[in-house]
């Protein structure tokens, strides 16, 4: 087991507390996806779980065992975090960017060993980068950028994965290849995923756990069809809508109603 | 690297065999190795242009180090020592020492520079906490408060003022190799504390966050480079006054030769750093006949359109 789960966590920022006594398990193996409305503190409990953030109060376990009590190298090598602030630096290419991931797994001075060499290939080559490796990153599209940090996340080599809103600054196409991706490595290398997500229909398809945040709490979390309702929805975001089976996915479809559009019909569907 | 190496033996052999006096070479290398005392020439090369030859490449190695430390530390490509505030701390620390010890010669207010150097550096990387824009602001705060109190020093004394103004304009000349016998052991620290942190530079330029999940301490990185920077930065501007520019130039003109691995830009950038100062130096004694320009002047002089040539190029590399 090596299940990351949080226990009675409280996080703030200056006194200010955002998140008061939370619980979560990942569960292992699975896709875990958090939404929430703004500020509901879903960003700080994955900065929390990846120790980016100090708790206030609780403690983070990785297999039973408090990672404050661990190396950071050693976490670093059973936890990946993609944050929202990662900055590629100017003419950095993606070769050298990609085996930078590798720095946990290296000594002092990162002297590169052929092992190396080989995850960093592979890391290429599973998030389709490989033929980019000689161009500067900040020359590659926004979908190719992304794709280039996750391949250094999975060089870290991790059997957890925390991403921080990791298709943010995506067109549509771009985060469907994206999640599709997350997806492939998760079946394919039984890693487990966690990440932050806005787009409540792709969090609610690709998800096998649905954890929904609102003002620091946790207001529902399990299989998205049991979790995503109508109250829900209106609990968490304070949005009337309906929820409908997704057409493609059978997953839950939420259909927001605005001001202007009310529903022509009222389905009796959840 | 082997362009860098080769880069800076020409230049130690040029400050050693160029300058107002004509002295061949065949001449310069006797003095080096079989002088001949009371004869000028070999008098000349031994007690003037060697001792400021050894004061350059130590000042150079320390701010091309230094240059290149606190830019990736702060991620700020217009970072430098003058911007933490460390070459006013320093100023400060000189004129107060003429003024209130009437200390005189460079070996005793290389102590006082050095002293100076460190507190601008504890008031600015505590308050600055690491973070760029911050550790920005609070350099240029504590630059603007020392400032006027400099001139307030140097009104008072006239004294202070003369000695002043010969340090404050940056130069190798008339500090003697005993400055550097008594200060090499901080650049050998600080530089070795720069290579085992360049590595560490790397994950640290893709954002803090990067670096943390990366399983690095970053503030273990960035006390660690603090000192390091006031090792080096102190010891500079003990050694030749308050440099301007050596050190922002110096690891941008390594990064367009070595790209972005730091691993690379540190050594790159210890050896571009003497072979700029030495430049500037042995220009400063050919540019006007007869008579020098002081190092720190032609380094400016050097220094801004290279950097301008920097900003203009494609990539003006941030971190």
């Amino acid at each position: 087991m090596t299940n990351l789960r949080a226990e009675d966590v409280s996080l703030g920022y200056d006194g200010l507390r955002v998140i008061e006594g939370l619980d979560l398990t990942l569960p292992d193996g699975k896709i875990t996806a958090v939404v929430g409305p703004n500020a509901c503190g879903k960003s700080t409990l994955l900065r929390g779980l990846a120790r980016l953030h100090p708790l206030d109060g609780g403690r983070i376990t990785l297999g039973g065992v408090d990672i404050t009590a661990m190396p950071r190298k050693e976490l670093a090598r059973k936890v990946g975090m993609l944050p929202q602030s990662s900055i590629a630096p100017d003419g950095v290419r993606v070769a050298e960017l990609v085996s930078r991931g590798r720095y946990p797994h290296q000594g002092w001075f990162g002297r590169h060993s052929s092992d190396d060499d080989a995850v960093v290939t592979t890391a290429l080559e599973s998030t389709g980068v490989a033929e980019l490796v000689d161009r500067p990153v900040a020359e590659l599209s926004g979908g190719q950028r992304q794709r280039v940090w996750i391949a250094m996340v999975l060089a870290q080599q991790t059997d957890i994965v925390l991403l921080d809103e990791p298709t943010t600054f995506l067109d549509v196409r771009h985060q469907l290849d994206l999640l599709d991706l997350l997806t492939e490595l998760n079946r394919d290398r039984g890693t487990t995923v966690a990440m932050v997500l806005h787009e409540l229909n792709l969090a609610a398809r690709y998800a096998d756990h649905l954890v929904v945040m609102s003002a620091g709490r946790i207001v529902a979390e399990g299989a998205p069809s049991d979790v995503l309702t109508r109250e829900v929805v209106n609990e968490a975001f304070g949005l009337r809508a309906q929820v409908v089976p997704d057409p493609v996915a059978g997953s839950p479809l939420v259909v927001p109603v605005g001001r202007f559009h009310s529903s022509a019909v009222e389905p009796s569907a959840r | 690297m082997a362009t860098a190496l080769a880069a800076l033996l020409l230049v130690v052999l040029a400050s050693l065999a160029l300058g107002v006096r004509d002295i061949n070479p065949a001449e310069v290398w006797r003095a080096l190795t079989a002088p001949v005392a009371g004869f000028v020439d070999h008098d000349v090369v031994l007690d003037q242009r060697l001792p400021r030859t050894v004061v350059g490449l130590a000042a150079g190695v320390a701010l091309g180090t230094a240059g290149t430390l606190i830019q990736g530390v702060t991620r700020n490509p217009i970072a430098d020592p003058g911007l933490l505030g460390l070459n006013s701390g320093a100023s400060l620390a000189v004129v107060c020492a003429v003024w209130l010890f009437g200390v005189t010669s460079p070996i005793g207010y290389v102590w006082f520079a050095f002293l100076g150097a460190a507190a601008a550096a504890a008031i600015v990387f505590s308050v600055g906490r690491g973070q760029p824009v911050r550790l920005a602001l609070v350099g240029a705060a504590v630059t603007a408060l020392i400032t006027p109190l400099i001139t307030l020093v140097l009104l008072q004394d006239q004294q202070a003022f003369n000695l002043y103004r010969f340090w404050s304009v940056g130069s190798l000349t008339g500090r003697g190799l005993e400055t550097v016998t008594a200060l090499w052991p901080f650049i050998v620290v600080g530089v070795l504390l720069a290579a085992v942190l360049s590595h560490r530079l790397n994950m640290l330029a893709l954002g803090d966050d990067v670096a943390t999940a990366l399983g690095q301490r970053v503030g273990t990185t960035r006390a660690l480079a603090a000192i390091a920077i006031v090792l080096l930065a102190g010891t500079a501007t003990s050694l030749a006054g308050p440099i301007a520019l050596v050190g922002l130039v110096v690891p941008h003109a390594a990064r367009r030769l070595v790209g972005t691995d730091y691993r690379w830009i540190m050594a790159i950038g210890a050896l571009l750093g003497p072979v700029m100062l030495l430049s500037a130096d042995v220009l400063g004694r050919l540019i006007l006949p007869r008579s020098e320009l002081e190092a720190g002047v032609v380094a400016a002089i050097l220094g801004a359109p290279v950097l301008i040539a920097v900003a203009r190029g494609r990539n003006v590399v941030g971190a």
